[in-house]
């Protein structure tokens, strides 16, 4: 895929250069909303809505990541989509809900050959991480959604979030912090991942 | 082991990322080597970062690509039409600003040039009807006699076409009775041709269209029709290409 020129295509209005792009990035962009928001159809919502906005705004894009900037597409789309929420009051801003519809027919982008322990395991390691993701405030949450989760580099989250690369490294920082926390009373519920890490780290 | 400070949090959270300067890494790595609390901190963090990393990515549950009925909100527009546009406003603007010099120029600066020139049209209609060398004579005259009371009059009274007449009367306690086909004119309705002309030309400069005014508006209507009419043909056609698409 010739990115830069698709992308340039796509500027003059070619629509078909544009969709290959959206086929490209849709599951970074998905999945991106979906952690921030946790809902699997708002979170199709957004993705929806901030492809929409880069096609509209796509003269904007000068340069630099492509990624980084449908990324911020994506979590302004999020963040309408809680400020909407908030307003509408219908759920709590940072639920600590238990289930969570999401869980219920994943698809994973991983092997769907994966061994029935294996898919279990995945599950609920989602689970846990999904579930310390909401108990950060929206701000760190995206910062870790776009750092750990999506694989940005400091200055492309500072680009997508329109922050100081300061405040991305202090808030990624405190969300890990945070989400250690939480996490580690799933220890026992994620035995492979959560400690083979911790060995090789010792 | 001493728990790590924020700093420090942050300081070892950067470093997993590479993203330290040379030398704050060198310094951190001296520090690691030395503090064992800061590197169970750092293998704390490492555990949770490369976790995180590890979350499960779903498939999008649907193909995110735009119809172009969705795109479509803003078909691409002939290069005419903002053109077309552009000019039209203009020549509306234009349009205007005539008008408003129609209204401005009489008393700013028009008082003296037209007023002159009308009254003597107006004589001019009015000799028409009398003897030719005796009207010309007592207008010659009038004029002469006049000198004096006219460009006060004028100046002061021109945008007022009921006060051209005050000065006539003026003019004929001057004159006296050898007066004066135009005073005749003006205020008996004996010459039907006279008092016809006289209320057209009052009431031609603030509502009629100079031909300049008339050319502006034909300008502004046909562009802007223009620069209508082609927005639409291009929407038809992108709607009409959109169908055959999909």
């Amino acid at each position: 895929m010739d990115e830069p020129a698709l992308i340039h295509d796509a500027q003059r209005g070619d629509l078909e250069a544009f969709n290959r792009l959206v086929l490209a990035y849709q599951d970074a962009l998905y999945n991106t909303a979906l952690r921030i928001l946790n809902d699997a159809d708002l979170a199709a919502d957004a993705t929806q809505e901030a492809f929409l906005s880069a096609f509209r705004g796509l003269n904007g894009y000068r340069g630099g990541s492509f990624r980084a900037w449908l990324l911020r597409t994506v979590t302004n789309a999020c963040y309408d989509e809680l400020r909407r929420r908030k307003r509408r009051a219908t759920t709590p801003l940072e639920p600590v809900n238990e289930d969570d519809d999401n869980v219920e027919s994943p698809r994973w982008l991983a092997d769907p050959n994966l061994s029935p322990e294996a898919q279990l395991e995945q599950a609920e390691l989602e689970h846990a991480i999904q579930h310390c993701m909401d108990g950060l405030p929206t701000d760190f949450r995206a910062v870790v959604v776009l750092a750990d989760i999506q694989g940005l580099d400091y200055a492309e989250v500072a680009a997508a979030l329109r922050k100081p690369i300061g405040t991305i490294k202090s808030r990624l920082a405190r969300a890990r912090l945070r989400l250690r926390e939480c996490l580690q009373a799933f220890r026992e519920l994620l035995p492979a991942a959560f400690r083979l890490e911790e060995e090789r780290g010792i | 082991m001493t728990a790590a400070s924020f700093r420090d949090v942050e300081r070892l959270s950067a470093y997993l990322d590479g993203e330290l300067s040379q030398a704050e890494r060198t310094r951190l790595e001296s520090r690691l080597a030395r503090d064992a609390g800061l590197s169970a901190a750092l293998d704390e963090l490492r555990a949770t970062r490369s976790l995180l990393r590890r979350t499960p990515r779903r498939r999008a549950p649907r193909s995110f690509t735009l119809t172009p009925k969705m795109a479509g909100l803003r078909p691409p527009l002939p290069r005419a039409v903002p053109v077309f546009r552009l000019a039209s406003v203009l020549a509306t603007l234009l349009l205007f600003a005539t008008f408003a010099g129609n209204l401005l120029g009489p008393i700013a600066l028009g008082a003296q040039a037209p007023a002159p020139q009308e009254m003597a049209s107006t004589y001019g209609g009015g000799i028409g009807g009398g003897p030719a060398e005796n009207a010309t004579a007592a207008t010659d005259k009038g004029f002469a006699i006049e000198a004096t009371p006219t460009p006060e009059a004028n100046t002061l009274l021109a945008p007022a076409p009921m006060l051209a007449a005050t000065p006539m009367p003026e003019a004929r306690t001057l004159e006296q009775p050898t007066s004066t086909p135009e005073i005749l004119t003006l205020e008996q309705p004996i010459p039907p041709s006279a008092p016809q002309t006289m209320p057209e030309e009052e009431v031609k400069p603030p509502f009629s269209l100079s031909p300049l005014q008339i050319a502006l508006l034909a300008l502004a209507v046909i562009l802007g029709s223009a620069a209508i009419i082609l927005h639409w043909q291009a929407n038809r056609t992108f709607a009409k290409n959109a169908k055959r698409k999909t």
